[in-house]
Order: C-alpha cells, then sequence, then structure tokens
C-alpha cells in the first residue's frame, strides 16, 4: 500500500514538540532513556538527553478534527550539537551563506510542492525572563511606558541582542529558499506565560522559584514582541509566511494563559492543537 | 607673648615655605573631620572633581556609584559611566547643582530641554556630554533623565561624604524657564539663540546663598552626611567678561573660595580640603600646572590625594603613593588618564582653537 504523501514538512527545535505531541503519537519512534528528569514535564523527557530521534520520521495524524494525514518532520534537539542550521559567513565580500550539510540533505529530499513549516529556534527570547541583572527597562513602540526608577537601555543594546536571536531563525530560513521550491511558514514562539514561577517544571533555569526571579510581566512581553516584530520583518522580505500565537492562548496583556503552558519557556499540545488548527488553515488544508 | 607665640607650624609662612613635601606643608591642618575607610563618597563638580573620584577609587576609597552600567550596555560604548556617581557629567557652577538637586528632590519641575545631533542621537542640553553616544530618542532622552534624577536622589540619601569641586561662577541661562546650562549652547551641542540664552556672572552673595540651598537640601535629605568642598584649580577656558580671562579667573575662584569659606564657617557638617592652595601656592612653584597651563597636571592630582588620603583617609595611609615613584608603565597609565579626563572637559568646547583638535 503506498503511503500518502505528508500534508507537510516539519523543521523544528524544541517549540515544535508541542505540535507534535497534539497531533501524533510520534514518541512511539523513539525510546526515552535514563532517569525522568524533575526539571521537565512528561513532554520533554529524552529531548535533553540525547534519547530523540535524530533522522527525518513521518508520522500519521492521529487527532481527528484536523484535516490532515501525516507529516514528516525533522526534530533537533540541541544535543544534536549542530548549532546555527544556517550563518552568515562575513569574512569574505558580501557574505556567504553557510548551511550544515545534514540540514541540506534533508531539505533536497523535501524539494517540491509540500509545504515546510519551520519552528526552528524561537527560545532566545526567554533568555531575557529571569531577573539576574540589575532592573531595567527599554522603551517600545507598541508598549508604553517604562518603569519608574531604573536604567533605561538605549534601544542600540536591546537591537544588538535581538539580532543575534534573529539572525539564527533567519539565516535558516534563507538557506530553505535558497535551496529548495517548497512554500514556507515560520511558527512564532508562544509567547512568555503567565504566572512563570507557578509552573512546576522550571527547565534547568533555576531551582526553585518565586515571582521575584522573572522579569516584570510588561519587559518579558517587550522583549517577545521586539524579536516578533524584527523576525516578522526580516521574514517578509524572504516571502516567507508567518504564524503569530493562537489569540485565544494569550492573555489580554499578551502573556501565554497557564493553561497551555509546559513549563517556563514552552507551550504544551493544547497549544500544540490550536496551532496545528492554524496552519490548516494557513495551508489550506482540507478534508 | 602675644596671640600668635605658640601657634603651630603651619600657621607660618617661612616654616610652610622650608617644608621639604607638600605633606609636610600640612595643607590642610585646619580640618574639621576625617573619613573612615567605610565611608561612601559620592562626587561632584567640575574637570577637577573628575580626577579626585578616579583617584579615589584606585586608592581603595569607596565612591558611591547610583548609577551604573548596566551588563545589557557594551562596556566600550560611550556610556558615560564611572566619571561620577550619577551621569551629571561636569558641574560648573553651585547653581547648577543646586538646580539638579532641586529636580531630583521635587523642589521644581523637571527641565528636560533635549536636542538631536546631526547623527540622529539626542542630547540633553544639562549634561551634554555625560553620555556622549547620546539617547536613541527624544523619549528615551527624557526618560533617562527622570532615571538620573532618580539617582541623584538616591546617592544624596546613600553618600556618607559629598565632595563637591566648585568650578566657575560664570554661566548661560535660558532666562524663558529660568534654568542654567553647565556649557553655552551652540558649543557642545544645540543652538545659541540670543535673548534665550543670557550670560551671568554669579556674585559672592549669589554663590553664599546657593550653596546654603545646596547644604540644606542635603542635609535635610540625609542628616548624617557631610559635605566637603574643594576648589578647582583649573582656570577658566574662555571668559564672556569684556577682560582678560585670568582676570576674570582670579575673580571667580576668589568669589568661589570666599563663598566656600563663609559656608564652611556656619556648617559643622561642611568643610573644606584645600586643592586649590596645593596645587595654585607659590610653594608649588607652577610644578603642578599642565602643558598650557591651565590643567593640573598627575603629578599634581596626585599630591592632592596624597595630601587628602593622609589628612582625611588616615585608614588608607599606606596607600598614600609618591608622584616621583611611579613605574615607568604606571607613569604612562596615569599619562593616558590625564588626556582621557582632559577630554571630558565641556568648556574646552569653548575655545575655537581646542575645539578643532577635539
Amino acid at each position: 500500500m503506498t503511503q500518502s504523501k505528508p500534508n507537510f514538512y516539519l523543521v523544528a527545535h524544541s517549540h515544535g514538540v508541542s505540535l507534535l505531541d497534539a497531533i501524533a503519537n510520534w514518541r512511539e519512534k523513539f525510546r526515552v532513556s535514563g532517569t525522568p528528569d524533575a526539571n521537565f514535564g512528561s513532554a520533554f523527557q529524552g529531548w535533553f538527553n540525547g534519547s530523540i530521534i535524530r533522522d527525518t520520521f513521518r508520522t500519521e495524524v492521529v487527532e481527528p478534527t484536523l484535516p490532515m494525514e501525516a507529516i514528516e518532520a525533522w526534530v533537533i534537539s540541541f544535543r544534536d550539537g549542530l548549532g546555527a542550521l544556517a550563518r552568515l559567513d562575513t569574512s569574505g565580500a558580501g557574505g556567504t551563506l553557510q548551511v550544515v550539510e545534514r540540514f541540506s540533505r534533508i531539505l533536497a529530499s523535501w524539494n517540491g510542492p509540500i509545504p515546510i513549516v519551520s519552528m526552528l529556534n524561537g527560545n532566545e527570547p526567554a533568555r531575557t525572563m529571569l531577573a539576574n541583572s540589575p532592573a531595567y527597562d527599554f522603551l517600545d513602540a507598541e508598549i508604553a511606558g517604562v518603569e519608574k526608577g531604573v536604567p533605561i537601555i538605549d534601544e542600540l543594546f536591546i537591537e544588538q541582542t535581538i539580532s543575534t536571536w534573529v539572525d539564527a531563525v533567519y539565516y535558516s530560513l534563507v538557506a530553505v529558499k535558497r535551496l529548495v521550491n517548497n512554500p514556507l511558514v515560520h511558527v512564532l514562539p508562544p509567547p512568555p506565560r503567565l504566572n512563570p514561577h507557578l509552573s512546576p517544571y522550571l527547565e534547568g533555569m533555576l531551582d526553585r522559584a518565586t515571582a521575584d526571579d522573572f522579569l516584570p510581566d510588561r519587559l518579558r512581553v517587550k522583549w517577545y514582541r521586539r524579536y516578533c516584530r524584527r523576525l516578522i520583518s526580516y521574514l517578509a522580505a524572504i516571502d516567507c509566511q508567518v504564524l503569530a500565537p493562537p489569540p485565544e492562548a494569550c492573555t489580554a496583556s499578551g502573556l501565554l494563559k497557564e493553561e497551555y503552558a509546559e513549563g517556563i519557556s514552552h507551550a504544551n499540545s493544547r497549544y500544540g492543537l490550536l496551532v496545528a488548527r492554524q496552519l490548516a488553515s494557513t495551508l489550506g488544508l482540507a478534508r | 607673648m602675644n596671640p600668635y607665640s605658640n601657634l603651630p607650624r603651619q600657621n607660618f609662612w617661612n616654616a610652610s615655605a622650608r617644608a621639604q613635601d607638600a605633606l609636610e606643608v600640612d595643607f590642610d591642618s585646619g580640618r574639621k573631620f576625617v573619613f573612615s575607610a567605610s565611608d561612601q563618597f559620592a562626587t561632584a563638580g567640575s574637570c577637577f572633581a573628575q580626577h579626585f573620584a578616579t583617584q579615589l577609587a584606585e586608592r581603595g576609597g569607596r565612591v558611591l556609584v547610583a548609577e551604573a552600567r548596566h551588563p545589557l550596555v557594551s562596556e566600550s560604548s560611550e556610556h558615560g559611566y564611572g566619571l561620577f556617581s550619577a551621569r551629571y557629567g561636569n558641574i560648573y557652577t553651585v547653581r547648577q547643582l543646586l538646580e539638579l538637586l532641586e529636580q531630583a528632590f521635587g523642589l521644581r519641575e523637571t527641565v528636560y530641554d533635549m536636542v538631536a545631533r546631526p547623527d540622529g542621537r539626542w542630547v540633553d542640553m544639562l549634561r551634554p556630554r555625560a553620555v556622549p553616544m547620546g539617547f536613541a530618542s527624544l523619549e528615551h532622552a527624557r526618560a533617562d533623565r527622570d532615571y538620573h534624577l532618580h539617582a541623584v536622589r538616591q546617592m544624596v540619601e546613600k553618600l556618607d561624604v559629598f565632595v563637591f569641586t566648585l568650578g566657575l561662577t560664570e554661566v548661560w541661562i535660558n532666562v524663558e524657564h529660568g534654568y542654567c546650562y553647565p556649557v553655552v549652547p551652540g558649543s557642545v551641542a544645540g543652538q545659541f539663540i540670543e535673548n534665550r540664552h543670557c550670560f551671568h556672572n554669579f556674585s559672592f552673595a549669589e554663590t553664599v546663598a546657593d550653596l546654603e540651598r545646596v547644604i540644606g537640601i542635603v542635609a535635610s535629605n540625609n542628616a548624617m552626611a557631610r559635605i566637603l568642598f574643594t576648589v578647582s584649580p583649573v582656570g577658566l577656558v574662555a571668559t564672556a567678561e569684556q577682560r582678560n580671562v585670568m582676570v576674570s579667573t582670579t575673580a571667580s575662584k576668589s568669589i568661589l573660595r570666599s563663598a566656600v569659606d563663609a559656608v564652611v564657617r556656619s556648617h559643622s557638617s561642611c568643610d573644606y580640603f584645600p586643592s586649590f592652595e596645593i596645587i595654585t601656592s607659590p610653594y608649588s612653584r607652577g610644578k603642578y600646572w599642565a602643558e598650557g597651563l591651565r590643567d593640573v597636571n598627575q603629578s599634581g592630582i596626585n599630591t592632592v590625594m596624597d595630601v587628602f588620603f593622609r589628612s582625611r583617609l588616615p585608614d588608607f595611609q599606606a596607600a598614600a603613593g609618591d608622584a616621583a615613584a611611579l613605574t615607568p608603565a604606571h607613569q604612562a597609565h596615569q599619562e593616558e588618564l590625564e588626556a582621557a579626563l582632559t577630554e571630558e572637559c565641556d568648556e574646552m568646547f569653548l575655545d575655537p582653537e581646542l575645539r578643532s583638535r577635539q
């Protein structure tokens, strides 16, 4: 019996787990080894210890409400040691795009009309959520006002910081555009979660947490939105569609609702299901 | 017997003039109080005050840092942190200090006098060189001024010793809104507008009145604070008076020195440290002037600080060094420091010749 073609190809770092957990029994593809890690919930057991499957895999979509049959995925744990999938080598005139060989090979095998969905990177803004430096704030075009009595960090340094985060995604997707002809969609990471200190899983970032261990909500949202805005503008320039977080998963102030969170910096399968529905709509999938 | 018969050596000119070195002269013999190693110093004032803060920190003194570089701010950028306890830049006149404190403690409206530079960055005209890289936007400049005033307030509330170096009496005032600038608009940044920017030279009476108000604000917000005044020996770069700049320098320094003398006599929490006399007295035979005869050279700075540490910080006596004993490497470092600090003097921008070298 011939397998149906996948509805899309997924290339993802850790944020792809929420989507995979929502739509497929993909964990059958690998066996979690070692002692359970208390820093993570069940969704991320095996993710950080090298148990995760390293090759592309096909998985059937088991969520009956979705107009999807199967996807093919390549999920990349940081334990793979690949680093950025593509980067701009600026040593020569004009710069040269350098692409990780395995990424090139996988893209070549995907070349065609089936859309590629990227859930690459995206956890970089989470690095700023901990209050591990003196208090500060910065100005933002979308979120008015600054906290009183703290230094205001110059736009220059905020943009420098965000550039490094954005570049990691941007050049990977530039590589996709250069190497293959597939339609391309990038899914933005979930926003910072409400009440991160109440999360049962601290993802190895803290031993225990209180509200004071995290930046104020407004500042976390500022970092996240600034990152998203910059990324959206870059990706628009290479004709890459971008999916924003599902509005129903977010509070009025732009935080991820607790019921959609998995740990302190990731979303869960409930969130992943909302993303899957967005994708079905964006990709024009229908039964 | 007469009233002079039992006075100590330092009260007599000949004894002082015959002294082997500045330490033996005991310039600071009239001191009211000394400080301890745990005292936190905040410093402000003219260019000379920058040397004071730097050396104080280098020799192990505790300089209160109310406004520090945040880790997100690149160390190599021209952020302006570290010259003084907060990023107020050079404060040349007592009125400038008074207006800063009044704003910090809500005694007057915050002054937002910001201008755009040709490179698109923004400058706070009340501290035009305090943040050399400028601000990203008008909104940022205003927000940073709010934070700066907050930092100044915190500084006054936390300090043990406030060292203020008086520099000038000549000033340019925004007569529309009633505040003074550290340097005339149009020199470092902004535009000079006749009838809005007017020259004023503070009198002795005005300077004393301003000092009294400064002392009052500090005391009412920090009852334990002690204030140490010094007068900068550095001459004026230029005078707006119709007379020679050296004549104006003498007039300015005389007014400042007299005003400090007047207020120190009436406030037990205030004292004077004679860095001005260490540099300018005949005893020094002019050897502490840098090339150009206006700035103080590194040997002069070292001597001032040697006297300061020996007289005021006995806990640190062992650390007091002799400028003559500097190693070549240390000397080179000191010269670099001297050059760097000279560059931080806003006043340099008044002289077209010096300005062209910047």
